[in-house]
């Protein structure tokens, strides 16, 4: 191995594939930043190119836009309350409040130092530990994605704690939506009224893109502001978020890290869930999770350090055994195969150079990725001091440009158009735009591991079985238990300290 | 907006799109109507359920402060939808060109000639932007219509 | 910042020279670049075939492709997209069969296998019969017996519903009379992942998926005419006793009306592409089972197809009227 690492290290140092790692980084970062244009059709696109590349030159070249695209993607997130990928919709619950209370800078920073923090947890996993995790994550059968995905569910009681029916009636019309298509068990079309391109299904990203930026320029625009937000970029806040992150934030980093690699590496469960889990997960454990919502340091970092954790953990599958954790991930895995690169336990030894580079390059990426990231937050922020009604609706012309070029239809414009104003309305009276969002993307890994569990089930000879023996599932039935008592658990500890603290001030007296 | 009309209406509204999705979901049989009849009915137990929560709440209780500019939300509201009817028929680049150059004049505060430059010189770069990157250096294609 | 900005300026002055260059010699077809429509997700096989396709394309012919991605309902949303594509000749798909005879049957797709001129078939990725490394089963007839003698008790990972995956498994149980566990998976990626993390027996995969993992999967038949290129020691089902032949095949079609010129020529171009031996070498390297075919008898395969399949559906009540 050790010689392997010293030659990586040696073609870590060319220039040309350093000047590879920062043109990645940087078209990733733009690419990600805008809505629409996510990490896999960037890297996808960038796939021929590496054709004509030395295969290591190329791979090197693909991981730096995928580490940069999840990132950019918390640009958007933190600054127009926009994911630029699917990965970052947790980014904005925390990003976009520090934002409007005038602190950009300091979102923005916090979201980069977690991002490279999460991306280099992430490839040390995938470094020392990736033949034990890729057995590990072969455990997660049809039952465990389907608690997994009921333990995802169960946080929209703790995310609509004010209002938990709301929640609930949220997320469960979130999963109706998502059962709009061909259905995954039986392959018949549903809900299509008849109109046959309504088959292909409610796209994530187009109803993410419609949810959260197109009923925010209908916010925006229905606010008197006349910017998004106060900017004054203040001088050291780079350190001291740098600081606070080092102070305060730990365990929350090292926590949301782990989480997203362990979730990279199921096929299937990506960025999207890990960085909702992640933060729901750092609200929970907070001493006062009441400020999470509000701006705060924390709900940033848990986000983004899990969604680029997602990046090695998603790799350790698809380097061992061929399967791809994630969609990038599967790009990857097209690109290597066109070299005539075969993915297998044996690539540490047969290819060990290129697999050992290919790695390392993911460490230095996430180190390169503060100076260059850190560059391009200082020109992004400027979009603050552009007029609220120019950015608001330039906002619609790029989320019909973002939701087009996904798969060319302009049935996934009007789903942008119809979301946003689902979620406008909705949230004048109440409703839960985050947990719709959840609906919409659990729905049809909870429908497709049910019908798996149920064939299972005729095999297995009952359902129970299937369901409840597993000790992976059952230890995720318990999360989801846990998860689901919190709020009363909270509220039980409230009362106990107003008890506690009337008490003392009673003796006081 | 009270609490109260909150509830009656997201109640209501829940209701609703249970009842259309049930509707539409009539010739469904078997294995894929399952989960979605589940939901269904859950939403519609849930609709209720709010709607006679706010039947019995006071009329003080606000959900939400302020109102908003209601007069600029329909306007980017109808001015959006009528500019994705549009994009299939003059093209993108087109409607972008014109929905852009045409809301920056709207909702702005100033209507001068100095003001009309700066959003036709807003308005066009955006679309040249999007030309550059998406077209010549993606090579990602845009809605396409008679008019480029 | 400013560097960027002077690239790209670069780069769309020499687009123009390039586009005004191709304007001149617009004498014949093709004078503008080609829409290549694909029904699967950018960087799946369909879309690293057609991505090697083009690089020989583009050695042969100024225009290039312009990828269009029209993914969704399994590949139905990019077929009649296709199917109704302006036949001008600058609107062409990638296909797969079954996809495109199954579709129209089992799930009211807007399209018809009359709807298409095809132009070539570029691939035959036969189906396999794949067990873990350390499966008891030990060849085909082990697997069929054991479903056999123990109904319901076998699990058998298919990429499905309405897929080739599973028209074959249709086919095992209508020729064997077996009874197993069919279990879908939304991709090959997950089917693999089941495969290997013991959740099924046995999965009827595809040999340029099963390719990916064959360090750890046991290939205990091929459902092909002959053996397969990558796996010359895996013995086909009928070598088995089995007659079982069960395929994925990708071609590229054009709109039904196209000129009969421009029809000509496409597959000219393609039958240069298919039989240049440095293409045949790059879809080796990527797995692709490449397998040319002429446009005229591709077309009646997928007629042979349609039959074969509608009566297996119609077998197992899975048509709807």
């Amino acid at each position: 191995m050790l010689d392997y690492v010293l030659s990586a290290l040696g073609h870590l140092i060319e220039p040309l594939n350093i000047l590879l790692m920062l043109g990645g980084l940087t078209g990733g970062i733009l690419l990600g930043a805008l809505p629409g244009l996510t990490a896999t059709m960037g890297v996808a696109l960038m796939v021929p190119v590496t054709f004509a590349m030395d295969p290591i030159s190329g791979l090197v070249m693909l991981g730096a836009i995928y580490a940069g695209a999840i990132y950019g993607g918390s640009n958007a997130a933190c600054l127009i309350r926009t994911p630029g990928t699917p990965s970052s919709v947790a980014t904005t619950f925390d990003g976009f409040p520090m934002c409007q209370a005038g602190k950009a800078d300091e979102a923005l920073y916090t979201a980069l130092l977690a991002s490279a923090f999460g991306g280099v947890v992430g490839t040390i996993f995938l470094l020392f530990m990736s033949a034990p995790l890729a057995t590990f994550a072969l455990k997660f059968g049809g039952p465990e994605i389907f608690w997994l995905c009921i333990f995802g569910l169960s946080t929209i009681a703790v995310m609509s704690r004010d209002n938990m029916l709301k929640g609930l009636l949220s997320g469960a019309f979130g999963l109706l939506v998502s059962t709009i298509g061909i259905d995954p068990n039986s392959g018949v079309p549903r809900f299509t009224c008849g109109f046959y391109p309504l088959a292909q299904g409610v796209e994530i990203i187009p109803a993410m893109i419609g949810l959260f930026s197109f009923s925010q320029v209908l916010v925006l625009l229905g606010s008197d502001r006349q910017f998004i937000a106060e900017y004054s970029p203040s001088k050291g806040a780079f350190g001291r978020v740098a600081r606070k992150l080092l102070a305060d934030c730990k365990v929350n980093l090292l926590r949301s890290s782990v989480l997203g690699t362990l979730i990279g590496m199921l096929p299937g469960a990506g960025g999207e869930i890990a960085s909702i889990i992640a933060y729901n997960e750092t609200k929970r454990w907070d001493d006062n999770p009441a400020r999470f919502g509000t701006g705060v340091v924390e709900g940033v970092a848990a986000s983004e350090s899990a969604n680029n954790g997602v990046i090695g953990g998603s790799l350790i599958p698809m380097l061992t055994l061929g399967i791809p954790g994630s969609a990038v991930a599967a790009v990857i895995l097209g690109a290597l195969l066109a070299h005539g690169i075969q993915p297998g336990f044996k690539i540490f030894t047969e290819t060990g150079e290129l697999a050992y580079t290919f790695i390392l390059s993911q460490m230095v990426v996430n180190i390169l990725m503060i100076p260059v990231g850190y560059l391009l937050a200082k020109v992004m922020a400027k979009i603050l001091n552009i007029r609220l009604t120019l950015v608001a609706v330039a906002i619609v012309t790029l989320s019909v440009i973002g939701s087009y070029a996904i798969r060319n239809s302009m049935l996934d414009v009007w789903v942008v158009i119809v979301f946003g104003l689902i979620a406008f309305f909705g949230g004048l009276v109440g409703l839960d735009t985050g947990a719709m969002a959840l609906g919409i993307i659990l729905g049809p890994m909870v429908e497709e591991n049910l019908g798996k569990c149920v064939h299972l089930a005729k095999a297995e000879g009952s359902l129970w079985n299937v369901f409840f023996t597993s000790p992976i599932s059952l230890l995720l039935i318990l999360f989801t238990l846990l998860s689901i008592a919190t709020p009363f658990l909270l509220e039980l500890r409230g009362k106990k300290k107003a008890r506690r603290t009337a008490a003392c001030m009673e003796s006081r007296s | 907006m009270t609490r109260k009309t909150a509830d009656i209406l997201s109640g209501l509204g829940f209701l609703i799109l249970a009842a259309a999705f049930w509707a539409a979901g009539c010739d469904l049989t078997g294995i894929s109507r399952i989960f979605p009849t589940m939901l269904e009915i859950f939403m519609a137990l849930g609709g209720v359920a709010l709607v006679l929560n706010g039947l019995r709440k006071g009329l003080t209780e606000m959900a939400c402060e302020g109102t908003p500019t209601w007069r600029r939300i329909w306007l980017i509201t109808a001015s959006s939808i009528l500019y994705v009817a549009c994009m299939p028929l003059i093209g993108f680049y087109v409607s972008s060109a014109l929905f852009l150059f045409i809301m920056a004049m709207v909702l702005g505060t100033r209507r001068d000639l100095a003001h009309a430059g700066l959003a036709a010189a807003f308005s066009v770069g955006l679309c040249v932007l999007v030309y550059v990157v998406f077209r010549m250096l993606l090579l990602v294609p845009t809605p396409a219509g008679a008019l480029f | 910042m400013r560097t960027r900005f002077g690239l790209m300026l670069a780069a769309a002055l020499a687009a123009c020279t390039l586009l005004a260059a191709a304007a001149a010699d617009a004498a014949s077809y093709p004078d503008k670049p080609v829409n290549m429509i694909i029904a699967f997700t950018a960087g799946g096989s369909s879309d690293v075939q057609a991505r090697i396709m083009q690089k020989y394309w583009n050695k042969n012919e100024p225009q290039p492709w312009v990828f269009i991605y029209k993914t969704g309902a399994g590949g139905a949303i990019g077929f009649s997209e296709t199917a109704h594509a302006k036949p001008d000749g600058y609107s062409i798909g990638g296909v797969n069969v079954p996809h495109i005879v199954l579709q129209p049957l089992a799930q009211h797709a807007p399209y018809s296998i009359d709807d298409f001129a095809y132009i070539c078939q570029v691939v035959n990725d036969p189906q396999v019969v794949a067990v873990r490394n350390d499966s008891e089963f030990k060849s085909v007839s082990d697997v069929f017996a054991y479903a056999k003698a123990n109904p319901d008790k076998l699990t058998i990972g298919l990429v499905g519903p309405m897929s080739g995956h599973h028209l074959m498994y249709l086919d095992v149980k209508a020729k064997t009379g077996l009874q197993a566990s069919e279990v879908m998976y939304k991709g090959a990626a997950d089917q693999n992942a089941a495969l290997l993390g013991g959740e099924v027996a046995v999965i009827f995969g595809n040999v340029n998926d099963v390719m990916r993992s064959r360090e750890m999967i046991r290939v205990l038949g091929v459902a092909s005419e002959k053996r397969c290129d990558f796996l010359p020691d895996v013995p086909t089902l009928r070598e088995q006793g089995y007659d079982i032949v069960s395929d994925i095949r990708r071609g590229f079609v054009a709109p039904k009306g196209i000129d009969a010129d421009e029809l000509a020529f496409l597959r000219e171009a393609f039958r240069k592409i298919a039989q240049d031996p440095g293409y045949q070498a790059e879809m080796r390297k990527a797995g692709q089972p490449a397998e040319y075919q002429p446009g005229e008898q591709f077309e009646a395969y997928v007629r042979k197809q349609y039959e074969i399949d509608r009566a297996l559906l119609v077998q197992f009540g899975l048509l709807k009227k």
